[in-house]
């Protein structure tokens, strides 16, 4: 049931932290997501695919409610998503769009918002609040720039600042959009690390990325979607045996082994 | 852009003690003077003077809490519609909310003109009526770049209600004079019961400012990540350019068109405390309060007996401000 009391059509999975079926959605007469679906499960990171206007940041908008999909069901752990208010979602999850804003404030006072769903009226902090803040930038390494402004902080420390503010929402489910997008190796490496440390601590992320050589690096588990719609759900191994990369992005599998005996997988343009 | 940012307890001291200056002064000068001992006895005690009695309650009193109230309720008015619509160039004038307070004051000086106890509302309807134009206006013209567009929009909304102004004081001179200074900006004139209905108002719109004010600071983050963080963005925008409204058409109602306090203040707020819009509010109040008094001091003495608006001292205090706001953007 949900809160206007009408019954959940499917039945509410809540090992899934989101589960979406048959999601659509429509933008100046144009269809982004028609049957887009996505499993995520509990713990896990999962990495959305697709090409450039696939319709992943739409999907991911449509998961974190800030779009409303003109049809399919979305469920945050077990609960419709439009059956939360914005306050109740923004307990369960936290978003990090592509574009982050340069701020006159100091980072200690941006990852201090991420506390503001949990805040009374006056928006005062309790010694939790500072606890939790204080815990995400050490998540992040960004302890030493708390008193930093945002404006003149590098690209990669910005990303990791506003990554900061998303873990002091202190949600289970994390969504990142593109957070490596414009990183350079050093800054996508740590975004990378604190994503699979947080992941073994009960964290749940989906993200989007373009890179298909660290999706397989880092993913659980991979979605694949094609002009609004999920053509792949699966494991790494199965993605890179699918034939999806290649009918999708025109790439070719390559597995390699390194120095160290380590194995991997890269994705080579198709001849 | 490491500056360290003053201590805030310093700042609500110095701007406190500034404000009963401000206060004192505004109620023992004019163009006669009183002595702090003279002024008390003649409040407090059965053998004051009179005469001094009678300055003091009806013209002082009521004039320094017309200036404190019109100088807190601009300079909030201003941060709110700077907030909501994250550009630091809005104020009420420059979006030709003033204009809309103006003109419907001016319509219900043509049509109603026994009818003084509407003009609050009269120039709360103008503001509010002005604002969702304009505001409609900018987010339907285009889906990016609302912050520029807001200010065209306001400056042509801006213009075609002073065209309108005008017409209204062509076929109404009578109402011209009164017009006149009610342009100007200013608080000659101004009695006690006057302020009340848009005294209200005032206060109601500051309370409700400091109670938004927690979220209001989460629209810098843009709108994706403030509803992310649980906030109504688009109602938030419309209750605070409600509220914005509301406290310059309460002003307007009885100070007129001041100039610039409600662009001037929230720079100069967020010079002294930084970007938090939970400080901001209260440091507005307190400098808009203390600035507009002081213009209405200036106003009333530097060429006593004779009285300038303070519109006009405000306006050549705002119009410099306003161009090196302009180039200190263009140079960053």
């Amino acid at each position: 049931m949900n809160r206007r009391g009408l019954p959940a059509s499917l039945p509410a999975d809540e090992a899934l932290a989101v589960a979406c079926r048959g999601v659509c959605l429509s933008y100046k007469k144009k269809q982004v997501l028609c049957g887009a679906a996505l499993s995520v499960p509990r713990g896990t990171v999962t990495v959305l695919l697709g090409k450039n206007g696939s319709g992943k940041t739409t999907l991911l908008r449509c998961i974190a409610g800030l779009r409303k999909a003109s049809a399919g069901e979305i469920f945050l752990f077990g609960t419709p998503v439009s059956a939360l208010s914005p306050r109740e979602r923004a307990k369960r999850v936290a978003v990090m769009p592509q574009t982050l804003p340069l701020l006159h404030r100091t980072v200690a006072e941006l990852i201090a918002m991420g506390r503001s769903p949990y805040l009374g009226v006056l928006g005062g902090a309790g010694e939790r609040d500072r606890q939790i803040a204080a815990r995400a930038a050490a998540q992040t390494d960004m302890t030493a720039h708390l008193q930093d402004a945002i404006c003149t902080l590098s690209g990669g420390e910005r990303q990791l600042a506003y990554f900061a503010m998303a873990l002091a929402q202190d949600t289970k489910l994390l969504l990142l959009d593109e957070p490596t997008a414009s990183l350079d190796a050093e800054y996508s490496r740590r975004v990378y690390d604190a994503i699979r440390t947080l992941s073994g601590e009960g964290y749940t992320f989906l993200l989007t990325l373009h890179d298909l050589d660290d999706a397989v690096a880092i993913a659980d588990r991979i979605a694949v979607l094609d002009g609004g719609r999920t053509v792949f759900e699966g494991d790494p191994a199965a993605f890179t045996a699918s034939g999806v990369p290649e009918r999708v992005f025109s790439l070719a599998p390559v597995h390699a082994v390194s120095d160290a005996g380590e194995r991997f997988t890269l994705f080579r343009p198709l001849p | 852009m490491k500056r360290k940012k003053l201590s805030l307890a310093l700042v609500f001291s110095v701007l406190g003690v500034l404000l009963f200056l401000s206060l004192l002064a505004g109620v023992l000068f004019g163009s006669a003077r009183f002595g702090i001992g003279e002024a008390f006895s003649a409040l407090f005690s059965e053998d004051g003077d009179a005469t001094v009695r009678l300055i003091l309650l009806q013209l002082r009193l009521p004039r320094v809490a017309a200036a404190a109230l019109a100088g807190a309720g601009l300079a909030v008015s201003g941060l709110l519609l700077q907030t909501a619509t994250d550009n630091d160039l809005c104020s009420p004038n420059v979006i030709g909310v003033n204009s809309g307070a103006g003109f419907a004051v001016m319509l219900c000086m043509c049509l109603l003109p026994a009818a003084f106890a509407f003009l609050p509302l009269a120039a709360f309807l103008g503001a509010a009526l002005t604002t969702l134009l304009v505001l409609g206006i900018s987010f339907s013209a285009a889906g990016k770049g609302v912050r520029t567009k807001v200010v065209l929009a306001g400056v042509a909304v801006g213009a075609l209600l002073s065209a309108g102004i005008s017409l209204l004081s062509h076929l109404y001179p009578e109402v011209l004079s009164s017009y006149a200074s009610f342009s100007a900006g200013g608080f000659a004139d101004i009695y006690a019961e006057e302020l009340f209905i848009p005294g209200a108002m005032i206060l109601f719109g500051l309370a409700a400012a400091a109670v938004l004010s927690p979220r209001l600071n989460l629209l810098c983050l843009g709108d994706d990540i403030a509803a992310g963080l649980g906030v109504r963005v688009r109602l938030l925008r419309f209750v605070s350019l409600l509220l914005a409204s509301l406290l310059c058409g309460a002003v307007v109602s009885f100070a007129g068109l001041l100039g610039f306090a409600g662009l001037i203040v929230p720079h100069l707020a967020r010079r002294l405390v930084g970007h938090d819009v939970r400080i901001l509010v209260p440091v507005s109040i307190l400098c808009g309060a203390v600035l507009v008094l002081l213009a209405d001091l200036a106003a009333r003495t530097l060429f006593s007996p004779a009285e300038l608006p303070a519109g006009i001292l405000m306006a050549a205090l705002g119009a410099p401000f306003f161009l090196y706001l302009l180039f200190r953007r263009r140079r960053a």
